[in-house]
């Protein structure tokens, strides 16, 4: 399935964009949005699958997990069109849309925090799938310590950048820097996105183990 | 192979992502041809004329610049009753006759100017100039505002801009003068908002009514106002656009929501001539207006200003 690893790396691609808003331009931001619901549509499309089993089969903890970070990153992907279509003053301009600035300004910005971390999550639930995929070869074990160092910078980058602080809308407006040189911006997310794909996918790893112990 | 196929795609993406992306910050400054023959918005050419006043009128002697002073307990002065007259500023004549700021000639200075000339004679003559919501709404009923809302209390004036330009008045002298759009933005916070990023996403030119007629005659201009959608209201473009501000001084004060100063400082910059020095800006929390002047006052000293 080429297909899906192709719109799997966009999709991964689309969101570094989107975050780093302020370096692309609004109407950038506007396409690339818009770009990422095709994207999208599509990779629900070529993983039909998990709606059709969706109540089927048995709940392991894994799965469990698995599902539960689905479906909150489709919330998120729900916030992120509404408000992205309310906000929207070129593609979707043509729609009778007045009004609801202020709650689509909000929203748009709690759920881009949090599609970023539950897409994070959800690449990292599916790391062993997608780099499978891709190198024919399941990730060896000595990816551990690159992987940790990684996801430890990443975390300091998560508060360095106020993202608690955006996840959970303390305030109105996110600061962003116009004039931070794109590489370090790119540097930190990439690393938190590491972050997230490191607790995922380790994580999930940790509750298979123990979830198979007791049956030894 | 097919690795190879997906980091080619990737490799596309990327750089049509930065393609795509670089046109977007010179629209600011010089919109593409296609877009700027509708750049002086239709919507504020009809009206141009429209005959309403940007702000409650206020018929008493408006050059006071004195009240700018006995409005500087800045704490609490929030309720509606002072502020009338606390703003001389404002121009609240829309006229085109009025708003001419000629400071040499004094006579004038009794009809409603919205620079009030200041009397000291200063080295290097400073404007202070600024955009605020108070002075470009129209608020039916000021009484009915709740001004614990945060985003309520910046319609009432004297607007956020406004006091931070009183204070500075106060520290170093100079004229203040009230940018005014011809079509007054609406009060809701919500259509404001959505108008905002209409104009910012046209990259359009609000029609101004207010004129600065000796702009030659100023060496420093101080231009004050708020953070919109990440980057300076586009009446406050129209503004600098309208004079030439070559071999001048600016020097941004910015009122914001958290949001800092974002693009505020980087687009005006673009807009304004090469050969223009602009000096630090300050940046206010919105709410923390009313708390800010010595702050304000810090950073003028900060400054550094060569005067008098």
């Amino acid at each position: 399935m080429i297909y899906k690893t192709v719109v799997d790396v966009l999709m991964t691609l689309a969101l570094l964009a989107l975050m780093g808003f302020q370096f692309w331009g609004d109407a950038a931001h506007e396409w690339i949005g818009a770009g990422m619901f095709v994207l999208f549509i599509l990779h629900n499309a070529l993983n039909a699958s998990w709606w059709r089993t969706l109540f089927k089969g048995r709940y392991t903890p894994v799965r469990t997990l698995l599902t539960a970070v689905d479906l909150l990153t489709l919330l998120a992907v729900l916030g992120l069109m509404v408000s992205g279509v309310i906000l929207s003053r070129r593609m979707f301009a043509f729609l009778p849309i007045k009004g609801g600035m202020s709650f689509g300004r909000l929203l748009h910005m709690a759920s881009s925090y949090w599609g970023f971390v539950l897409m994070s999550l959800h690449l990292g639930l599916h790391w062993e799938a997608l780099y499978t995929r891709i190198w024919k070869k399941r990730p060896g074990k000595g990816w551990i310590v690159p992987a940790a160092l990684t996801a430890l910078y990443g975390g300091f980058a998560f508060f360095k950048r106020n993202l608690p602080i955006y996840l959970f809308l303390r305030t109105q407006f996110v600061f962003l820097d116009f004039e931070e040189p794109k590489p370090l911006f790119y540097l930190d997310y990439l690393a938190m996105m590491g972050l997230f794909i490191f607790l995922a996918h380790y994580g999930a790893k940790r509750l298979k183990r123990t979830k198979e112990r007791p049956a030894l | 192979m097919k690795k190879w196929i997906c980091l080619l795609l990737a490799a596309t993406l990327l750089s049509l992502a930065a393609c795509g992306g670089n046109p977007a910050p010179v629209e600011n400054t010089a919109p593409p041809a296609s877009e700027s023959a509708a750049d002086p918005t239709p919507e504020t050419d009809d009206s141009s004329n429209s005959v309403e006043e940007p702000a409650p009128p206020e018929d008493a002697p408006p050059v006071e610049p004195v009240e700018i002073e006995t409005e500087d307990g800045a704490a609490g002065q929030k309720g509606s009753g002072k502020e009338e007259t606390a703003a001389p500023v404002s121009g609240e004549v829309p006229a085109p006759l009025a708003p001419e700021a000629v400071p040499n000639e004094d006579a004038q200075s009794d009809a409603p100017s919205p620079a009030a000339p200041k009397p000291e004679p200063e080295n290097p003559r400073i404007l202070i100039a600024y955009f605020t919501w108070a002075d470009n709404t129209v608020v039916e009923d000021p009484s009915a505002v709740d001004v614990d809302a945060s985003t309520s209390a910046s319609v009432l004036v004297p607007g956020n801009a406004a006091k931070m330009a009183g204070w500075i008045q106060a520290k170093v002298g100079g004229d203040l003068f009230s940018i005014q759009v011809g079509e007054p933005y609406s009060s809701d916070y919500d259509e404001c908002l959505d108008r905002a990023a209409d104009e910012k996403a046209e990259n359009a030119r609000p029609a101004l009514t207010s004129h600065v007629g000796n702009m030659e005659d100023y060496d420093i201009v101080f231009l004050g106002f708020p953070n919109w959608w990440y980057t300076v209201p586009m009446a406050v473009l129209s503004f600098v656009e309208e004079y030439d501000f070559s071999g001048k001084t600016v020097v941004p004060f910015v009122t914001h929501g958290t949001g800092g100063l974002s693009s505020t400082i980087r687009d005006l910059t673009a807009a304004l001539p090469d050969d223009v020095t602009v000096l630090e800006a300050i940046g206010v929390y919105r709410p923390e207006v009313d708390n800010s002047r010595s702050a304000v006052e810090a950073w003028v000293d900060g400054l550094n200003l060569d005067i008098g």
